[in-house]
């Protein structure tokens, strides 16, 4: 047996100590390096970066702009409204098949079958994101080219009508979410005592009701934790959704309705992908360093207002999970 | 007993076949092999070992192969080499030759060149007249060539980002074979690639356009690819065929419905590149008139990609490299004239153009070496085909 004394240098200890200093040191690292080098565009434009539109154009000015006089004007507004747009659409989608899912493997499936559906869930958490990008551009870009007609083409003026837009992208982020979602929401409700179940058919619940009145807002804390995380994944995917978002920065604008979910976006990771072939000059360097560090902020701001719903939500559930 | 004899027999046998194939090789031509920087290169003509004990080598395959220009001059039975450090010339049957407009004799030990059909030219002159050395190994019989090897120092190169592409795949590929050298290649576009080497901010330019009278007084272009692009649409598309004032308003946004060209009734979906594509800034260049593209049209990052979406749209039109184009997207022809490697290498289609490297001067030392390699044939088909250009 190993005697434990307070005050001895401990080699593992102190390994393990520098390896969470590390981490720490390097994320402070990455947030000082990308603030530096997104300094130019950020102060040359301050709050206007979030307000402005018209990132695409400004973009080939910057590239074209003499290295005397470089162009540091860019509006990201579109970017950020693409971002958050796709990723709250996502969102939506994939909450209706994850807790649907979730109940259907925890309360519906038998044993066997729930444990095979867990197991094909966390294959698809594991798929990388270009192959989820490649079936999108094969897959779900033709099929939302479908429903696009004559008719609708004629409505719209200031972009194309095309496969790649804002519900494309969407939908593919809705596969890449769901996994997550899944995930941890089937882990919370697996997590429901027994005796709360029972004590629900014993007062005669119906089934239904036992899920709707019991099993979910004893699960909550856990199903929140998995929109947080998946919108997370949300926001910081690039790859898959540069490959189908259609690649302008345009607003959705809701006077056309539905056909508004057809409109090319450029989400803030996609911009970094997409133009990242201009980074050559200094000015464009800049600026994709200002997307990034926007990406930054939304998920730092993202995960802190997780954090205050995630306590607020688990205080007025039946189990208080961590 | 008679195991034993039959094997000192074959021994015999053995010792005597080698002794006469040593020999009988020595006399014959054909088995010297010519390696040039590691890699036995064969001619179309093999070479020749006269009576006087003089190697004679196929003047014009090396030459080319390391990427020179050679012409003829048949009633001078003058051959010039025009590497981009060095101008040589050899006269047939003559010992004399010039190097830079230096002349120079070949010593009395050697034969001249001559001329069988093809000009055989002494190999140590052929290879030293242009800056390379020529060193034989006699027992694998191997004349061993060094010329894109055992480079040192380092090169700075910039200008346009259409060329830039073969340049930093050549580059690596360079300082892959030459431990000691280091090739830094930027972007900047045409025009600062040209200032650049004028102030003396790079060693070796890049440009894709010709230059202008003045810009040559100081300058060397030396022509190294030929590049075209290619506007493609859907092979269903009944539009064959555009005038470039059509196409050019049509990636403007002037022209919005295939009608207008001669097609169904339908929007012109305009495919782009993302900025920065070397492709659209020639697009740009070359048939907009350097004003962009319809802001509306929709940006891809690759050459793949937007073939891809091309092939998938009835309605796209889009532009490759015409390297690129395949049996998936249909190449529209412009002014009547179809986009084919003929077409582009005599520069009758319209949206081709050839693509320069250029110094100050005439080239010298490694940044000559870096010219020649992209002229060579390894870069040639080795890159600057893989990338979509068209070769010399």
């Amino acid at each position: 047996m190993m005697k434990k004394t307070k005050f001895k240098f401990h080699p593992v200890e102190c390994l393990m100590r520098l390896g969470a200093l590390a981490g720490i040191v390097a994320i402070l690292f990455i947030f000082a390096f990308v603030f530096i080098k997104a300094w130019p565009v950020i102060s040359h434009n301050g709050l206007g970066l979030l307000i402005n539109r018209g990132f695409d154009k400004q973009i080939s000015e910057a590239f074209y702009a003499p290295v005397s006089d470089p162009m540091l004007t860019f509006g990201m507004a579109g970017l950020i409204a693409g971002t958050l747009v796709t990723t709250l659409i996502a969102l939506i989608f994939s909450g209706i098949i994850s807790i649907g899912s979730a109940i259907t493997i925890c309360e519906f499936a038998p044993r066997p079958l729930a444990s095979a559906l867990i197991a094909v869930v966390r294959l698809m958490a594991s798929i990388p994101s270009v192959v989820f990008g490649l079936i999108g551009a094969m897959l779900v870009v033709p099929f939302v080219d479908q429903f696009i007609t004559l008719d609708i083409e004629k409505v719209v003026s200031e972009f194309y009508l095309t496969g790649r837009n804002l519900l494309s992208a969407s939908i593919v982020l809705t596969f890449m979410i769901a996994p997550t979602v899944i995930t941890l929401s089937v882990d919370a409700l697996y997590s429901v005592p027994d005796i709360y179940r029972e004590t629900g058919y014993a007062f005669g619940m119906t089934r239904f009701r036992v899920i709707s009145r019991i099993l979910l807002p004893s699960a909550r804390p856990g199903i929140v934790a998995g929109f947080i995380l998946g919108a997370g994944r949300g926001i910081g995917e690039a790859i898959a959704v540069s490959m189908v978002c259609g690649g302008l920065g345009m607003i959705p604008d809701l006077k056309y309705g539905f056909i508004s979910l057809l409109t090319p976006v450029l989400p803030l990771s996609a911009a970094i992908i997409n133009k990242s072939e201009a980074m050559s000059v200094p000015a464009v360097e800049s600026a994709l360093f200002a997307c990034g560090a926007l990406l930054l902020v939304l998920g730092t701001v993202f995960s802190l207002v997780a954090r205050f719903l995630v306590k607020r939500f688990s205080s007025g559930g039946l189990v208080n999970e961590t | 007993m008679k195991r034993k004899l039959i094997s000192l027999l074959l021994a015999v046998m053995m010792a005597t076949a080698m002794f006469p194939a040593l020999s009988a090789s020595a006399a014959d031509p054909l088995s010297i092999s010519i390696e040039i920087d590691g890699k036995i290169v064969t001619p179309t003509v093999a070479p020749i070992l006269t009576e006087g004990g003089t190697t004679l080598v196929q003047g014009r395959f090396f030459t080319e192969y390391l990427g020179a220009d050679v012409s003829w001059n048949q009633p001078n039975q003058e051959m010039t080499i025009k590497t981009a450090g060095y101008t040589v010339v050899f006269k047939m049957a003559s010992r004399a030759y010039t190097v830079n407009g230096v002349a120079y004799q070949i010593p009395a030990a050697y034969d001249p060149p001559v001329n069988t059909g093809s000009a055989m030219v002494p190999m140590r002159f052929l290879f030293e007249s242009i800056g390379s050395a020529v060193s034989y190994d006699t027992a694998t019989k191997t004349a061993k060539v060094s010329y894109f090897t055992g480079l040192t120092g380092s090169i700075k190169v910039s200008g346009s980002t259409t060329v830039l592409p073969i340049m930093q795949s050549a580059a690596d590929k360079l300082m892959g074979q030459n431990g000691g050298l280091s090739v830094t290649v930027a972007g900047g576009g045409s025009g600062a690639g040209i200032k650049d080497t004028q102030s003396g901010a790079n060693n070796v330019g890049m440009s894709s356009r010709d230059l202008t009278a003045d810009e040559m007084a100081e300058i060397t272009p030396v022509k190294m690819a030929n590049d075209a692009i290619a506007i493609i649409v859907n092979p269903k598309n009944p539009v064959t065929s555009l005038t470039t004032e059509q196409a050019a308003k049509i990636f403007l946004g002037e022209i919005t419905n295939w009608t207008e060209v001669g097609g169904n009734d339908a929007t012109i979906k305009v495919q782009t590149r993302e900025t920065g594509s070397g492709t659209l800034a020639t697009l740009e260049e070359m048939l907009l008139d350097r004003k962009t593209v319809v802001e509306k049209s929709i940006p891809f990052t690759s050459s793949a990609l937007i073939k891809q979406a091309v092939a998938n749209d009835e309605d796209a039109i889009g532009f490759d490299s015409i390297g690129f184009v395949d049996s998936t997207v249909r190449a529209v022809s412009l002014n009547g004239i179809d986009a084919s490697d003929a077409t582009v290498k005599n520069a009758t289609y319209p949206l081709s153009r050839s693509l320069y490297v250029m110094t100050k001067g005439t080239a010298a030392g490694i940044n000559a070496r870096l010219i020649d390699y992209l002229r060579s044939a390894i870069v040639q088909q080795e890159i600057v085909q893989k990338e979509g250009y068209i070769t010399l």
